[in-house]
């Protein structure tokens, strides 16, 4: 169970960072991710029914979750489409868009689930075990803490760098940062299309894992992204260094995974589901509410002491 | 002499929502030519037109009618954004110059790109730092040593010092100062005013100074305007300023424009 | 599941037809004899069919609750149990419809309805269901709340319990549902897996993927499955040659063709097969709809439209060839513009 939570996690933490980039360091609500993480899926199922290096598909499923979010960052900046709708438009347009994805693979139209089931061998997972002989379970979480470090090193590197700076400005002060030269519909582009390019490969990555794309599978998937990150940033709400953020934020959906696994394998009602994931994210919300109020409370209490 | 305007505003007219019953007439006609090292203060009551001036000059909004000339470039079609290399800005809300979720250094390192393009090298270089270091020690606010610090953690205050060192840090073709002690307490206040006029002399900046205190308006720059309705209605300068009392500039503004000084702050202050 | 629930395209396109069939009326319809029409299922039929076969989704959780009972109780090998359809379709008749394009249904098919289409309907064995430490654990993965997969549920259930009373066996069920959220598939399935449940039931094309994907020892039995050798479940129908195999819901395409002929009391005849050409679940029943009719020696004429506007023109163009009666498969477009396929049909 742990061992499940874990793999999932990993994967389900790409997509967080890819939520992180677009929420927080743009402070955009892009909801195109329920969209894109089906188009990476769909991607990279297709690719590899057509004989694609399951690799190969995965860094392309990234490049069209790129243009998913470029086509978001289009619609808000040159339309003026405020970012909640420019996000529903690029997701609801992706439901279309997947399906015609996975038609390239069938030959047939309105392929609206794509099976990996017969080609579980040629995945990244199978690669790997191939490989290093690790079996599957150790070759994904091998390759998911692989993936998520070099994910993070990759946003560690990039928003210290000019142009990534000039993203993280543009999420904190849009006024400012065009008074100082920064092109912000570029700037805000280039965010949402590496945010929706790491949220397909964390779509394609998982339909490799669990054997399928279907193109309903990125209902819900925004919460689990809002979650983790939530989640990670009240575990880790001293940390003051950048990357160990992005850290805590893979932690947290690791955790988030865990948690879920959890609440499924102590047998709970499954109605009662949903609203346990509620609550956990309520929870996470909280916490650095309750531990202010406990402060206060040990404060107050000192102060009584000492008067 | 053509050769010493630095900045040229012709015939600029801006209109807010036409057709609409909020219409409003913010800029009309406006003519004003700033030479290089002039330090302009500019006044005038409640929807004069001194923000939209501003504005305009700095590209937030395009103008409807007239022409905005840069030392002898037109730039009335530039965007805001490619318009900044130009200018160094300071604004009235101390809240709207910097990144507050950045640091102090990473505030100081976009400025100085200001007026170049974003690559992928990385955003802040150690010789950069020490820079900063001695820019922000002429401050003398105690930043220099509190580079790492997010700038939301800084008072008003510090940030407004921050945004003026920021607007300046690549020499701009000019520096616009829209209110940027207005939010501020009268010592505070006082303490960035100073520092802006150290800045200004020691750069010879030219400067354009929007200001609700008459007393300061006065006391600093080689000219005053003040605006009504959208134009210029007074343009002191050079021995005639040098004279004037906030008694009399509130006589010549009731003479220019037919009513009386309607701004409240301005008379409190 | 056959529909796929897209409420909202649904609302656009009752919207599209409901403008298409003011279209329709205003040019007054060139239509002439309006023709017996057999749809894929049950909700088609009360509006615009003389009869078909409905799938019970109770019964294939029945079906299912056997071929697991098979597994757990005799052994059986699920690599070669066949996959199985709904052993029960029920025949349903609709005179409304017949008598309003003037069709008379044969007393011989008439005779055969039986009404109590819950005949099958078993009762659980309550002692036999035990909320742990049974002599077997099943898992039960189900996509979502739904009318049908929840009877698919059900029947499943329900059966196992009295074939485990039968064998005097207890069974520990752990039913678990991803309400809708396909990330709780393959979590579902693995927890599972890991608490070594004897058998996984999965219901929905997804969660049987899911399933599927999380053990190659464990038997999965799935459900509510169009076409389980697609979705790669199964390499055939037949022989599913590993540890998945189950029930299928496609409708019982060939006993609605066959029952064509029985409607028409004739052999020679020719049936127009009016599907959407953009659905990959119709043409895979067209497929065997067309196998059907060579089996039987009957003539067909394909029509494929790209969405209900061309409804008119394929009714021409049918009328043409000379068919006698139309066969149209279970199909979202033509499920949602049933009643103006109808209009169609009259005339109007």
């Amino acid at each position: 169970m742990l061992l499940s939570g874990l793999c999932q996690g990993f994967i389900w933490a790409i997509l967080s960072l890819g939520v992180y980039i677009s929420y927080r360091m743009l402070d955009f609500a892009d909801l195109s991710c329920e969209g894109t993480i089906t188009t990476g899926a769909s991607v990279a199922a297709m690719l590899i029914w057509r004989g694609c290096n399951p690799f190969l598909a995965a860094l392309l499923a990234f490049i069209a979750g790129c243009l998913a979010g470029t086509i978001t960052g289009l619609l808000h900046t040159k339309l003026k489409i405020p970012p909640i709708l420019a996000g529903i438009l690029t997701m609801i347009s992706l439901y279309s868009i997947n399906i015609h994805i996975m038609n390239l693979a069938t030959g047939k139209e309105g392929t609206s689930n794509l099976s990996l089931l017969n080609y579980k061998d040629q995945t990244v997972y199978a690669a790997i075990d191939r490989l290093l002989g690790i079996g599957k379970t150790n070759a994904s979480l091998l390759l998911g803490l692989v993936i998520a470090a070099a994910v993070i090193a990759l946003l560690y590197w990039f928003f210290g760098t000019e142009i990534g700076c000039a993203i993280r400005a543009t999420g904190t002060n849009e006024k400012m940062c065009r008074a100082q030269g920064i092109n912000t519909d570029v700037t805000k582009i280039i965010g949402l299309a590496a945010s929706n390019g790491f949220i397909a490969l964390s779509g394609a990555l998982l339909s490799q894992y669990q054997s399928y794309t279907d193109v309903g599978m990125g209902v819900g998937s925004i919460v689990i992204g809002l979650a983790s990150i939530i989640i990670g940033e009240t575990l880790f709400a001293r940390a003051k260094h950048f990357a160990v953020r992005l850290l805590g934020i893979v932690v947290g959906a690791v955790l988030y995974r865990i948690v879920v696994a959890f609440v499924i394998f102590s047998g709970m009602p499954s109605t009662d589901l949903k609203l346990m994931t509620a609550v956990v994210v309520a929870v996470a919300l909280s916490l650095p509410i309750l531990k202010n109020r406990l402060a206060l409370n040990a404060k107050k209490k000192n102060a009584k002491k000492a008067g | 002499m053509e050769t010493n305007i630095m900045l040229s505003l012709d015939r600029i007219s801006k209109t807010f929502n036409p057709g609409t019953i909020n219409e409003k007439v913010a800029l009309n006609g406006l003519d004003l030519r700033i030479e290089k090292g002039d330090f302009i203060t500019v006044i005038g009551g409640n929807g004069a037109g001194k923000s939209t001036m501003m504005n305009a000059v700095t590209g937030v909004f395009p103008v409807d009618e007239g022409t905005i000339t840069l030392d002898g470039e037109d730039i009335t079609g530039l965007s805001e954004y490619k318009r900044a290399k130009y200018f160094g800005r300071v604004f009235q809300d101390p809240m709207t110059g910097t990144a507050p979720n950045m640091e102090i250094e990473e505030n100081l390192a976009l400025a100085y790109r200001r007026t170049k393009s974003h690559g992928l090298r990385w955003g802040i270089s150690e010789k950069e730092r020490v820079r900063y270091k001695e820019a922000l020690a002429r401050l003398d606010l105690g930043l220099e040593n509190r580079m790492h610090a997010k700038v939301g953690l800084l008072s008003g205050g510090q940030r407004q010092a921050l945004t003026l060192l920021m607007a300046t840090l690549e020499r701009p073709k000019m520096l616009l100062l829209d209110e940027h002690t207005a939010a501020l307490d009268p010592k505070t206040a006082d303490k960035v005013l100073r520092l802006t006029h150290e800045i200004v002399r020691e750069d010879s900046l030219t400067t354009l100074m929007v200001t609700h205190n008459m007393k300061n308006a006065i006391e600093y720059g080689n000219r005053l305007i003040m605006m009504h309705e959208g134009q210029i209605i007074l343009d002191i300068r050079g021995e005639d300023k040098k004279k004037l009392t906030v008694e009399a500039l509130l006589a010549q503004f009731s003479r220019a424009s037919g009513s009386e000084f309607a701004n409240d702050r301005a008379l409190l202050s | 599941m056959k529909h796929n629930c897209k409420a909202f395209l649904s609302l656009a396109l009752a919207a599209v037809l409901m403008l298409s069939g003011l279209v329709l009326t205003a040019c007054g319809g060139s239509s002439t004899g309006p023709f017996p029409i057999v749809c894929g299922e049950t909700g088609m039929n009360d509006v615009a069919g003389v009869a078909t076969y409905g799938v019970s989704y109770y019964n294939l959780g029945v079906k299912a609750g056997d071929m697991a009972a098979d597994i757990l109780l005799d052994g059986a090998d699920p690599s070669t149990m066949a996959v199985s359809l709904d052993p029960n379709p029920a025949l349903v008749i609709n005179e409304t419809v017949a008598g309003e394009i003037g069709f008379t249904i044969p007393e011989s098919v008439k005779s055969r309805v039986s009404g109590d289409t819950d005949a099958t309907t078993v009762t659980r064995v309550e002692s036999a269901v035990v909320a742990d430490g049974g002599d077997y654990t099943v898992g039960i993965l189900q996509l979502m709340q739904h009318v049908a997969l929840d009877q698919t549920n059900q029947g499943f259930v329900d059966q196992l319990s009295v074939r485990m009373d039968a064998a005097g066996k207890t069974v520990t069920i752990l039913d678990e549902n991803a309400a809708g959220d396909q990330a709780n598939n393959i979590t579902i399935a693995e927890t599972f897996v890991s608490k070594n449940v004897d058998l996984i039931y999965a219901i929905a094309t997804s969660s049987s993927q899911a399933a599927a994907s999380a053990t190659t020892e464990i038997p999965v039995i799935f459900n509510a499955v169009t076409d389980p050798v697609g979705a790669g479940l199964v390499a055939s129908l037949e022989a599913p040659g590993a540890n998945v195999t189950g029930v299928s819901d496609i409708n019982p395409v060939a006993k609605q063709i066959d029952l064509i002929g029985e409607l028409l009391g004739s052999d020679d005849i020719t049936i127009g097969l009016l599907y959407t050409s953009a659905e990959t679940n119709s043409i895979y029943q067209i497929e065997q709809a067309k196998a059907e009719c060579e089996a039987k020696g009957y003539k067909y004429v394909e029509k494929g439209i790209g969405d209900m506007n061309d409804i008119e023109a394929a009714f021409v163009s049918l009328k043409n060839a000379g068919i006698d009666a139309i066969y149209i498969p279970t199909d979202n477009v033509l499920a949602n513009g049933i009643a103006n396929v109808h209009a169609v049909n009259l005339g109007k």
